[in-house]
């Protein structure tokens, strides 16, 4: 499921057009909330789907799925520093942000689909108003199509899709249900404030910690990269891979 | 005969008379005797070393030449064998730089041992400096790269401290591990006892992770002993001040991992964690010790500001990088306390804070990062600026001189061991370069007949220089052969960088063009890569390893210890860890003067 996310906040780029100028007046606090998702990845016949949250709390994004939850903070110098937490284990390990090379783009943590994607994209159509106003936009690059509904004010994703027309692939992100309780958000983030963190930088040092044990020796927290693992904290093989 | 030489002479009669016994003046009274020395040469079988032959005889044909038949008598001297070889014979050496230079060294080597001041006590001031992980092949890569920097070829430049008159070796295994830990080995430095890896300052009837065996087993280290003798103390590290070598000089702890309350398990509610103790530490040994009264560490700094702050919003550093920065759970804040119990003290978290410390400054506490501080080459990018550790070092110094009985500082590069850990020799390297910086500001701003400074590693890294790259190859790169402009290839027709890691994350190349997630998630490299169009010199570029492992690891081997100063005579030959404290104390008399003042 990370991995999909991953997909679509890497592939996609653009600075947001400034939305709506016909826009009505939309309330909603949307630094505040909780996105659920479904992601479906079709493959010729064969399709799979996932489950997977969207938080916001402010300057901090958190994407979570079954067995772990990258944490993303905004800093002040625009810097990105994540923390990954394993949910089942109540475990995390936090990365300076100097252990993040390359380009940083908040955007894609933030919204899913990186503002610089959405500029390069064709606006094809707006409905509804306010809040509820939804822009949907499509951009073709080589063999993959692009399709994007977008709640301008909130700067949510209703619907993505990448269409691979050569390999038969579809991959879908699709909303299906979003809170903006502050209080269930911050509740949230506090929960995972809890868990007992460990610097990356640390790790090597602790290999009497059985949890920290198995990522040197397994190397499971780079093979998160696919976001699939057993609850024992290991990779699970078969996920989606770039 | 050989005769490459000839020398006549002519002898008057009445002088011959007598060298020849003659009796009679009437005989041959118109004949000269002559005597002709022919030179033996070198290697001739009557004279190995070559020698003289002396014929005598008289010239009874007049023809002026001693003549054969005319030979009475000969006498031969050969050379004694050689014992030195001439000027002209010795200037291939001498005119050799190699040759000189290493005269010259030898010299200062002499000069050095008949200076060495071999009696206990005269050492003011000592200086332990610690680099994390600074392993023999990581001192001789960070020369290599040093000389390069300054546009040499690198391999014959000296660090601060290979410049030191005395060096030895240091066995650093843990008593329960053949590889160590931080924790046990520098509690073995700065205590003189060997323990378990993972416990800070208690010896090895410890078990790790159990509170209620803390208690009888504490040690007494080289800084708290310094502290009872009323000299100043000091500690600086570019980890987390709590992290385990900083620890090892003022806390007792069953984890190195208990750095704040919310770190130790429940039941751990008699022990205190390692931040407490750092701020405690002043009323924590008057309380062990009876009737000693001491004025606390008089300079810490470091990062490590989330084990010393509530972990409340509200009590966030203008550089915070995470929504909350403390993890303290009980609601201290150590800071305030430690600003309560030093009114006249100075805080400070960021450069320009550091800037403002004065030299007539008594107490100093700066905590400049939430966790570890970071790594010199990314100094820069620090949200509210940094001090290096070089400039931590000499202020320090400043401020530990106002004390009239001398100082005990501890220096530790922390992060070099982080970057190794990473797999990515560029920071290790650099991080060591900025540790021998930090020595040399020690050199310069302290009396060499007063203060001792030694310099060691805690333990080292699977890190290696390999192939037989060409003199000045850039040790960041690919193996380049002797006499060869392009990267020799191995056996899988692809290059190779000279160094590298036995186990570890490998290859990954993290330049500024690659996408920080490809980056961050890229699982552990096994194997060989392509590095044909690689530049492996590069800040983000992580070498190749052997065994496929999420972290690199400690390794085993010895250590290097280098010093100077008064006791640093000591410092020779392969030791148990341990040892170097008794060195400090053998040249401070810490031992001693702290009895004398718990005595009085």
């Amino acid at each position: 499921m990370k991995t999909a996310l991953s997909l679509l906040a890497t592939m996609l780029v653009a600075t947001l057009t400034s939305t709506s100028a016909l826009a009505t007046q939309c309330n909603l606090n949307s630094q505040y909330l909780k996105a659920d998702y479904t992601i479906t990845n079709t493959h010729k016949n064969k399709q799979s789907s996932q489950l997977f949250t969207l938080w916001r709390n402010n300057q901090q994004v958190a994407h979570q799925s079954d067995v772990t939850t990258e944490l993303w903070q905004h800093l002040a110098n625009k810097q990105i520093r994540p923390i990954r937490y394993f949910n089942a284990q109540q475990r995390g390990i936090e990365y300076q942000p100097s252990e993040v090379r390359g380009v940083q783009n908040w955007s894609a943590k933030n919204q899913l689909v990186d503002n610089q994607l959405i500029e390069k994209m064709t606006l094809t159509k707006t409905q509804g108003a306010g809040c509820d106003e939804v822009k949907n936009y499509t951009y073709q690059e080589g063999e993959n199509t692009y399709t994007l509904a977008f709640y301008s004010q909130t700067q949510l994703v209703k619907s993505f899709s990448v269409n691979n027309t050569k390999n038969q692939a579809i991959m879908l992100l699709s909303l299906n249900n979003v809170s903006y309780n502050k209080q269930q958000v911050t509740s949230q983030f506090a929960q995972w404030d809890r868990f007992q963190t460990t610097d990356y930088a640390d790790i090597g040092d602790n290999e009497n910690d059985p949890f920290l044990a198995k990522m040197i020796n397994l190397g499971f927290i780079e093979h998160g990269a696919t976001g699939f693992y057993n609850q024992q904290g290991e990779a699970i093989q078969g996920g989606h891979h770039h | 005969m050989a005769a490459n030489m000839k020398k006549l002479t002519v002898l008057s009669l009445a002088v011959m008379v007598a060298l020849a016994g003659c009796s009679s003046d009437d005989d041959k009274s118109d004949n000269n005797i002559i005597a002709v020395d022919n030179a033996i040469a070198v290697g001739s079988a009557q004279c190995i070393n070559g020698g003289v032959e002396t014929q005598v005889g008289v010239d009874t044909n007049e023809n002026g030449v001693l003549d054969s038949d005319e030979v009475n008598s000969s006498n031969l001297v050969c050379n004694a064998p050689a014992t030195s070889l001439t000027t002209e014979q010795l200037a291939n050496l001498t005119g050799n730089a190699w040759y000189s230079d290493a005269q010259t060294k030898l010299t200062a080597t002499q000069q050095a041992n008949t200076e060495a001041v071999t009696e206990s006590g005269k050492a003011k001031n000592v200086i332990l400096f610690v680099g994390d992980g600074m392993g023999i092949s990581t001192v001789t890569a960070a020369r290599i790269l040093a000389g390069q920097l300054e546009g040499g070829m690198g391999e014959d430049y000296q660090l601060s401290f290979e410049t030191m008159p005395y060096s030895g070796f240091v066995k650093t295994y843990n008593v329960d591990a053949q590889t160590p830990d931080s924790a046990g080995t520098m509690t073995a430095m700065v205590s003189g006892v060997k323990t378990d890896v993972g416990v800070i300052g208690v010896d090895e009837d410890i078990e790790r992770g159990v509170c209620s065996t803390v208690a009888g087993n504490e040690l007494v280290t080289s800084l708290e002993l310094a502290e009872i003798a009323g000299k100043a103390t000091g500690l600086i590290s570019t980890a987390r001040i709590t992290h385990a070598t900083p620890a090892a000089t003022y806390a007792k702890s069953a984890d190195r991992n208990w750095e704040d309350n919310s770190d130790m398990p429940a039941g751990s509610d008699a022990c205190e964690d390692i931040a407490s103790q750092l701020v405690n530490f002043e009323a924590n040994l008057e309380a062990r010790f009876a009737g000693i009264d001491v004025d606390g560490i008089d300079v810490v700094m470091g990062g490590g500001r989330r084990h010393f702050l509530p972990k409340d919003a509200a009590a966030n550093s203008s550089d915070a990088i995470s929504a909350v920065e403390g993890d303290r759970t009980d609601g201290r804040n150590l800071v305030t306390e430690w600003q309560a119990t030093y009114p006249n003290g100075n805080y400070v978290m960021d450069q320009a804070g550091f800037d403002a410390i004065s030299d007539d400054a008594t107490k100093v506490f700066g905590l400049f990062n939430e966790s570890h501080m970071q790594y010199e080459a990314d100094r820069a990018n620090d949200v509210a600026g940094e001090p290096s550790l070089s400039q931590m070092t000499e202020k320090a110094i400043n401020v530990l001189n106002n004390n009239d009985k001398g100082f005990f500082l501890s220096v530790e590069a922390g992060r070099i061991d982080h970057a190794h850990h990473a797999g990515n020799a560029y920071n290790a390297l650099n991080d060591t370069i900025e540790f021998a910086k930090a020595v040399k500001a020690a050199m310069d701003n302290t009396n060499p007949e007063e203060t001792l400074i030694v310099v060691t590693a805690d333990h080292s890294h699977v890190f290696t220089i390999a192939g037989y790259p060409k003199r000045g190859n850039p040790i960041l790169g690919k193996v380049v052969a002797v006499g060869q402009t392009e990267p020799s290839l191995a056996a899988d027709d692809m290059p190779y960088t000279t160094v590298g890691y036995t186990n570890g994350l490998g290859y990954r190349d993290l330049g500024d063009e690659t996408n920080a997630d490809v980056s961050y998630l890229a699982a552990p490299v096994t194997g060989r890569v392509d590095l044909t169009n690689v530049d492996t010199t590069t800040p983000g570029f992580h070498q190749e390893s052997l065994v496929p492992l999420s972290s690199e690891t400690h390794a085993g081997e010895d250590v290097g210890v280098y010093a100077m100063g008064p006791g640093a005579h000591l410092v020779t030959g392969t030791n148990e860890q341990s040892f170097l404290f008794h060195v400090m104390d053998f040249a401070a008399d810490l031992v001693k003067t702290a009895d004398e003042t718990v005595a009085q």
